[in-house]
């Protein structure tokens, strides 16, 4: 094997990534050649030369004022970004840009189902007053003969008791609301002569729907 | 205070306690300093290297996950800057300290003054002999060397670490190494 392609190789055996093949023709090579072994004890000793380069450190009062620079330079970074935001600067962003086009076409969906939809969306308040007329209106449409009596109105807890002999007809209740988790409970009393509506705070009662047998 | 992990710190920091940092700074800015120094070769752009290196790892410490330790994360920030910043400084007569040396190197010679290696080692003057001819390199033959000998990643790491082939690795090395034995054959002999 001749010296050049050895020598080529010298640097990669140094390193120690050589394939097996190539590293036994070198090893074999150097036990023969003073030259090839010569250049191998060369980058040993350059290396260990390069190794062993101290770090120079800057002065000590420059070293001991690191953290001390450094928190300057934080600090400034936080005015700029501080600053970056009120001057509208987070506006460029393409981020608050997709958000924003987010927004407006949730809006558009919201408004169609609003409009078009058998959907609503727009809350109001709870009136106690309204709400029970709406549910005393449905009233006069059901077979109900009589209301009699009308209690716990102010706990917007709304309750109708009626002649217990026309009780026996009910078969269903159905309530109907704007939204209908808010309106969750109802339960009629051991004597049936009684239905209760637990109406929620956010819940708005539209109206109650009582089937009866006749 | 020395044996609270880095993560109690990291997030008192994320919870805006910028103090914090300052404490995660004193464990670790030697051995970033050393990391942007083996780049840099001169202590002022080491300095402000390294200052580069926390300031983005402060803010960047929002998205530390924690899967791997405090330092390995800011290792790996330090790594990334560093090689920039041989990106950037691909014209290393910019360096101050090169220009202050005479141009014939008769000075450097280990017979002129010094009776041994080791001596030498001990001279400020060789170490920036040295640091020269590394600075002399290829952006990509420094990153690889630096990488290899003073970081001692694995050649197929550096290989991931540079976006390159092993055997561009291999290459990369090879040159730089034959750089290195041709510019330090005096003080080798």
């Amino acid at each position: 094997m001749k010296c050049g392609w050895v020598e080529n190789l010298i640097p990669e055996y140094f390193e120690g990534i050589l394939d097996q093949y190539q590293l036994d023709l070198v090893t074999q090579h150097l036990e023969n050649c003073g030259d090839c072994k010569l250049e191998l004890d060369a980058i040993d000793r350059l290396l260990d030369l390069v190794d062993n380069v101290e770090v120079e450190y800057p002065s000590a009062m420059k070293w001991n004022g690191f953290w001390g620079d450094l928190r300057r330079k934080i600090a400034l970074v936080q005015v700029d970004q501080r600053s970056s935001f009120l001057n509208l600067g987070w506006y460029y962003s393409n981020i608050w840009k997709f958000a924003g086009i987010g927004c407006m076409l949730l809006l558009a969906v919201l408004l169609c189902l609003q409009l078009f939809g058998n959907v609503s969306f727009l809350m109001y308040p709870y009136r106690n007053t309204e709400d029970f007329r709406a549910v005393n209106q449905f009233f006069g449409e059901i077979p109900i003969v009589q209301i009699l009596e009308q209690i716990n109105f102010e706990e917007q807890e709304i309750g109708f008791v009626w002649e217990s002999d026309l009780v026996s007809n009910l078969e269903s209740v159905d309530l109907h609301n704007s939204f209908p988790d808010t309106v969750a409970e109802s339960w009629y009393l051991t004597d049936l002569t009684e239905l209760d509506f637990l109406v929620y705070p956010s819940g708005n009662l539209d109206n109650v729907v009582l089937t009866s047998m006749k | 205070m020395k044996d609270v992990p880095d993560r109690v710190f990291v997030q008192k920091v994320t919870s805006g306690d910028t103090e914090a940092f300052g404490e995660l700074v004193r464990r670790y800015h030697k051995r970033i300093y050393e990391l942007a120094y083996r780049f840099s070769r001169h202590p002022e752009e080491a300095y402000d290297l390294s200052q580069e290196i926390f300031l983005k790892a402060f803010n960047a410490l929002e998205r530390f996950r924690g899967s791997s330790g405090f330092y390995t994360w800011l290792y790996k920030i330090g790594q990334n800057t560093c090689i920039d910043y041989t990106r950037r400084k691909s014209t290393w007569s910019e360096l101050p300290f090169i220009n202050d040396f005479p141009s014939d190197d008769s000075w450097l010679h280990p017979s002129t003054a010094h009776g041994s290696t080791t001596k030498f080692l001990e001279n400020k003057e060789l170490s920036h002999e040295i640091n020269s001819a590394i600075d002399q390199l290829s952006p990509r033959q420094k990153q690889v060397f630096v990488l290899r000998h003073y970081e001692g990643l694995a050649l197929r790491d550096i290989a991931d670490v540079l976006d390159l082939k092993v055997g561009s690795v291999k290459a990369h090395l090879f040159n730089a190494i034959r750089k290195l034995r041709v510019r330090l054959t005096p003080y080798i002999q």
